[in-house]
């Protein structure tokens, strides 16, 4: 592993209110990676997530983007970052004011400089990709839980980014849309080029997806490498976590969690 | 530990001691104006980003969009509340300087006061209550629900893209509001004395003219614009810096409307203090 990586969190740490999340993370991101990242709910994942994006600052370490130090940047300069990646959100977080089309259009007519007609054109063949045509003119209030994830994972592709971070992409989607998706995410690394970092629940679609995985575990990373390498785990916290069984040591560890 | 917290209590009773709560409030205030100077400063810095880049610092449909509802939208309620106002000024002070046979002072007396004084407060209530509730709410349901934290990290500054159109168009819309204020005042206050002083119409409006200054125009067009300043700014920062849901969003925006109502009547006595000390 010689490569660069495209993203290099270096012992991150941050507490929120005195309160320890991330406690010394340790990850590379490679280009053109597919890296699924595992853990437990409440564990800190969208965290991480947004702390790549610089929306939150580490209060250890540092987070690296190809040579760039996220945390320093200028506002100008951290913008101009954040435009080159794509955020699906947990909850979608598309504008609850703008129609579809909208949102769609939104990053475009901000950062960008394309005409009107193309922006269309653009939207058009964004929605379709992600099983959403005709929908331009909808609400997001009009939208089902699912349908609102797919259009804001179109939105997240409207600037064509080298990075695409997705936070628990095939969360509320039927088995099939949910493969969709999958593929989809596979599509645009063997196509584009893109990188992507997905967290997920879903340890079937994980491993249809997965080139590289992490688990995040109490504030640092336990595990990482292969997806095979994570279905013969010795490690009881990723057996356990991977098998979704109830006996193990992430449940021995709840009641702990309830005193602090 | 909920029990510690408890226990704790009554040897803290300095706390609620009176100059304790007076430094507490002070210290509030004065961290509240710090950030919405900040508020102020990055917002014109992300526009200028903008510019620097070759952009407009907004698209211009956002501000017609703001424009629109600020300025447009508001004008039967400021018409209205002026209208009434002047009406009833003119009737009372009619009534008494009718005593000392001098009710043909009362065009001036409506034209200065509303020119420099109330037509400005009166707009600045009304939009503090119309449009910087609608601001607060607005923006704190989005920052609720994530959707300020997605725009910024789509790359878009959220000051420029947000806060920008809402602040240029209330600061656009509130001196022309307040000339509408104005308007509307003297025609009321022109009806009731026309009607129970027996002042004619052309007089009223002769004296309003003789004894307006240029002066008074330019205040209260400076004041007004301030105003909005000042009511837009409150309304963006609460909004942006909602915390706890929709219950939040709701003492969010009670809170900016207070703030904003309250600030307004303070500047204005400030401004009136200094003013009538330097142009005596
Ligand atoms: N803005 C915040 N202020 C305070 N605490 C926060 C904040 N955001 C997250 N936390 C805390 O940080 C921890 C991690 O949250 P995070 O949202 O990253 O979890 P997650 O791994 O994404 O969980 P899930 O799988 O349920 O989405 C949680 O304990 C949460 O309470
Ligand atoms: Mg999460």
């Amino acid at each position: 592993m010689t490569e660069t990586p495209l993203v290099h969190l270096n012992q991150v740490v941050l507490a929120f209110a005195g309160k320890p999340v991330l406690n010394g993370v340790e990850l590379k991101i490679f280009p053109q990676d597919r890296l699924v990242i595992l853990g437990q709910s409440g564990g800190g994942k969208s965290t991480m997530l947004r702390l790549i994006l610089g929306i939150l600052k580490p209060s250890g370490g540092e987070i690296k983007y190809k040579h760039l130090r996220v945390s320093r940047l200028s506002r100008s300069k951290l913008n101009l970052l954040r435009s080159r990646i794509g955020m699906v959100y947990q909850y979608s977080a598309l504008i609850s004011s703008l129609n579809v089309r909208a949102n769609l259009a939104l990053p475009v007519r901000e950062l960008g400089r394309k005409s009107e007609s193309d922006i269309d054109k653009l939207v058009e063949e964004k929605l379709a990709m992600v099983g959403m045509s005709g929908t331009e003119d909808k609400m997001p209030s009009e939208l089902s839980g699912g349908m609102r994830k797919r259009v804001s994972l179109a939105r997240a592709l409207m600037l064509d980014p080298e990075l695409v971070l997705f936070d628990e992409p095939s969360a509320g989607l039927d088995p099939v849309m949910s493969s969709v998706i999958d593929e989809l995410i596979i599509n645009l690394t063997e196509k584009t080029n893109t990188t992507s970092v997905i967290v997920t629940h879903e340890m079937d679609s994980a491993f249809r997806i997965a080139t590289r995985m992490a688990m995040l575990y109490q504030g640092s990373i336990i595990q990482e490498g292969k997806p095979e390498d994570f279905k013969s785990s010795d490690h009881p916290v990723v057996r356990q976590f991977v098998t979704g069984e109830v006996e193990g040591p992430m449940t021995e560890s709840l009641p702990d969690a309830d005193n602090t | 530990m909920a029990s510690n917290r408890l226990d704790s209590f009554p040897a803290r009773p300095n706390k609620y001691g009176l100059l304790y709560r007076i430094g507490f409030l002070t210290r509030n205030a004065l961290v509240n104006l710090g950030s919405i100077i900040w508020l102020l400063l990055n917002t014109a810095e992300e526009m200028a980003d903008n510019v620097r880049r070759g952009r407009l610092p907004f698209r211009p449909s956002a501000l017609f969009v703001q424009t629109d509802r600020t300025a447009v939208g508001s004008v039967p309620l400021v018409l209205m509340v002026s209208f009434f106002l002047g009406l009833t000024m003119a009737l009372l002070t009619g009534y008494q300087l009718e005593k000392f046979g001098v009710e043909r002072l009362i065009p001036s007396l409506i034209a200065i006061a509303f020119t420099r004084e109330l037509g400005p407060l009166i707009t600045g209530i009304v939009l503090a209550a119309r449009i910087g509730a609608a601001f607060t709410a607005e923006l704190g349901t989005m920052q609720v629900a994530e959707e300020v934290e997605a725009i910024e990290a789509m790359g878009i500054g959220p000051l420029r893209f947000l806060v920008a159109p809402r602040l240029v168009a209330i600061v656009g819309a509130m001196p022309c509001l307040s000339v509408c204020s104005v308007i509307a005042a003297l025609i009321g206050s022109c009806l009731i004395s026309w009607v129970t002083l027996n002042i004619v119409p052309a007089f009223f409006f002769d004296s309003v003219l003789s004894s307006l200054l240029v002066n008074d125009i330019v205040i209260g067009f400076f004041k007004a614009a301030f105003f909005g300043l000042v009511i837009g700014l409150i309304a963006c920062f609460k909004g942006l810096t909602v915390q706890g849901g929709a219950e939040g969003v709701g003492r969010a925006t009670t809170g900016s409307v207070v703030i904003a109502i309250t600030s307004v009547i303070g500047f204005d006595s400030l401004f009136n203090v200094i003013v009538t000390q330097y142009t005596k």
